[in-house]
């Protein structure tokens, strides 16, 4: 017969087994055997054959995968930081009671429901340089003929700036429910001892908003490596290599050239590179040091 | 009262056994058919499997269809996972690569009654089926798109900018065509309304297939057809990169950056006066613009340069691994040379049967020019890299497209990394 205590502690077991299995084969099964298949060459139908670190190797001295990490890097700079800035802006601003806040924040919202397929299809006619609005647009200005998705100096930003208008919104909303759970108390108080709006922010609000920060920040970031379908359907890739980021060329190695070693060897590249900036970022954060 | 239950149920029982009997007695051989998404030939197809279903009633054909760009993924993974089709269409550009992974089965002559390959080989235009033979052995059950790339011209582009319709067979001069999309192109308030030329600026092979004929007819190749050595440094392929680049940022007739999403869709809704494609974008162009008087002239020629135009297809292939091969081959023989007419008429795909190529231009005049361009056309370049050299390719276009910069310079760079494609 189980003590109590004994049928507890089987019991959370229980509980816990199939969120571990499905963890286990559905996450880290899929890691394991990328590994694997990045020490192999295969064209997908063959069988795959060993050959090391060869994969590794190729990877690190070809210009294009050299490229497509710059890409991708610029990419995730431009777009992450930008986020975080408007998102915590905005949040703040509808962390307090004015008329009509509901409808806004839907409004605000709406970007992050279209579908990304759309959305990428939308901007592809807003950027277009005789008919897109942007075009009317900076026409009024005088900047005439602008190809943002033809010329290589702009052609990031053009991807940039419809990413940060869909991600946005969700990390708003995120954050603006981090403000909502921080007592008012506390900022009451350090009124009251005479801080300006300022240092209550600087000093309270953000070291309180420190945990949803970290996740705005972690998430936002691993989305942002993560990119493809922009860049799948605006650009694919070009002009040049100028929007090639790395999904893009993991994409194309893997299933449109069969070289599924080499696209492994990117991915686990890509892994690696994700895993430091998370584990940085919760240093940076200062995860774990807390009492 | 319970006598009455168990005869009851063992009647129940005895209908249960008899059903699964039938069922099994009458289990219908399943195919497995798969092509890429076209509306007008996943018709075509329906058709025929109906009719294909009614001569062997004891056939089921599980029919589907992939959006083009993901057809070759879907296809590799399922051969990857061991689920291939029995039956499926792919293009010659792939096929190098779908044989070294044993994906494509020889052809079988019987399901087509005749004796051997070479007697099936007559069935067909001259050199039509080349593309899908190594070594002497062939490995398709037929053509189901036979593709060259001409001009198509709008009519209407041309009676605004007053000049005459080009001659339908007599390809006219590189240097001839610039002028003619200069012509044609209309820029107002420094904003592009209409472009003279426009290609497919967005695929690695619709690029390959632009540049190649034209590389050829300068004497060079954009891949060497016997050492399978890429070229893209070559002075032929300079000059061709050279020209695109020109029609962009020289005589302004095209702009990649002015196409919206398709070049023909662009040219149906009048956005382009003159672009390449091959004989089924009449029926795409027309189910978009019904109305519109459309034209077609031949691929044009580098003055002196002797005439080279070029050639794709897409193709019926049978999985070696399938279940039902003998059936798999019955099928795909069935559906790809007993149905032209279809294909033609509700289709426009052309299948290269000997013979019948001038009914097509009876049927449709605008044949003309691609039956004369035909005559002058050569498979593009086979390799089992084929997606990443054009993507190399592709890349270079595309850069010297989007800014003035040195063509040589970047052909050397696309060189480069098209002999570390091919592994020298």
């Amino acid at each position: 017969m189980l003590s109590y205590e004994q049928q507890r502690r089987l019991w959370s077991i229980i509980f816990v087994i199939p969120a571990v299995a499905f963890f286990g084969i559905f996450y880290v099964w899929p890691i394991i055997q990328t590994f694997w298949l990045s020490l192999h060459q295969w064209n997908i139908v063959s069988v795959p054959k060993y050959i090391g670190l060869s994969n590794y190797q190729n990877l690190f001295t070809s210009s294009q995968f050299i490229n497509s990490f710059q890409v991708t890097t610029k990419y995730v700079f431009g777009s992450v930081i930008p986020v975080w800035i408007i998102a915590l802006a905005v949040a703040v601003l509808f962390n307090r009671e004015f008329r009509g806040k509901d409808m806004y924040i839907m409004l605000y919202y709406l970007p992050f429901v279209v579908s990304l397929t759309v959305w990428c299809v939308l901007w592809k006619i807003i950027y277009h340089p005789s008919f897109g609005v942007l075009t009317a647009v900076t026409d009024l200005f005088g900047f005439r003929n602008i190809r943002w998705l033809n010329d290589p100096r702009l052609v990031l930003a053009a991807l940039i700036i419809p990413n940060i208008w869909k991600v946005m919104p969700a990390n708003m909303v995120i954050l603006l429910a981090g403000l909502g759970s921080i007592p008012k108390e506390y900022t009451e108080a350090a009124k009251i001892d005479g801080a300006n709006s300022l240092r209550v922010f600087w000093h309270i609000i953000l070291p309180l908003l420190k945990p949803v920060l970290l996740y705005v920040v972690i998430i936002s970031t691993i989305s942002a490596f993560q990119v493809f379908t922009p860049a799948y359907l605006m650009t694919r890739g070009g002009p040049g290599s100028a929007t090639r980021v790395l999904p893009l060329f993991i994409y194309e190695n893997g299933f449109q050239y069969l070289r599924m070693g080499l696209a492994c060897a990117a991915s686990m590249v890509l892994f690696m590179v994700l895993m430091a900036f998370s584990l940085l970022q919760l240093r940076f954060f200062g995860f774990g040091k807390e009492g | 009262m319970r006598s009455r239950y168990s005869i009851f149920a063992l009647l129940i029982t005895t209908a249960v056994v008899l059903l699964g009997f039938s069922g099994v007695i009458y289990a219908k051989t399943e195919l497995v058919y798969w092509i890429h998404g076209y509306e007008p030939a996943v018709v075509a197809n329906k058709e025929i499997i109906q009719q294909f279903e009614a001569l062997y009633p004891d056939v089921n054909i599980r029919f589907d269809y992939v959006p083009h760009d993901d057809f070759e993924t879907k296809l590799f993974t399922a051969f990857a996972a061991g689920v291939g089709p029995d039956v499926y269409w792919i293009a010659d550009n792939v096929f190098p690569q779908m044989l070294e992974s044993d994906m494509v089965d020889a052809v079988m002559p019987s399901a087509f009654g005749v004796d051997s390959q070479a007697e099936f080989e007559t069935l067909f235009e001259p050199g039509a089926l080349e593309a899908f033979k190594v070594d002497g052995t062939l490995y398709t059950a037929g053509i189901s798109e036979y593709n060259t790339l001409s001009v198509y011209y709008d009519k209407a582009a041309f009676r605004e900018a007053g000049l005459p319709y080009p001659s339908a067979t007599e390809p006219m001069t590189v240097a001839e065509f610039i002028e003619l999309g200069q012509k044609l192109t209309k820029i107002e308030k420094n904003r592009r309304i209409r472009s003279g030329i426009e290609f497919e600026w967005r695929l690695p092979n619709w690029i390959s297939q632009t540049v190649e004929p034209w590389v050829r007819q300068l004497g060079g190749e954009l891949v060497d057809p016997e050492t399978g050595m890429p070229q893209f440094d070559s002075e032929e392929v300079i000059t061709v990169v050279q020209l695109l680049q020109d029609l962009v940022f020289k005589y302004e007739t095209s702009d990649p950056a002015f196409v919206l999403q398709d070049h023909v869709e662009d040219f149906a809704y009048g956005r382009v006066a003159m672009v390449l494609g091959g004989p089924f974008h009449m029926g795409f162009t027309r189910g978009l613009k019904p109305d519109m008087e459309i034209g077609v002239m031949p691929f044009p020629v580098f003055e002196g340069s002797p005439r080279v135009t070029t050639k794709y297809s897409w193709a019926w292939m049978v999985n070696p691994h399938s279940r039902n091969r003998e059936l798999a081959w019955k099928f795909a023989a069935f559906a790809a040379t007993e149905h032209q007419g279809l294909w033609w008429n509700n289709v426009r795909f052309i299948q290269p049967l000997k013979g019948k190529m001038d009914q097509l231009i009876e049927a449709e005049p605008l044949m003309e020019t691609f039956v004369a361009d035909f005559e002058y056309s050569k498979y593009q370049f086979s390799s089992t890299q084929y997606y990443e050299l054009a993507h190399i390719l592709l890349q270079a276009v595309s850069e010297v497209t989007s800014a003035p910069v040195d063509v040589r310079q970047v052909m050397e760079r696309a060189q480069k990394e098209a002999l570390g494609a091919v592994g020298l």
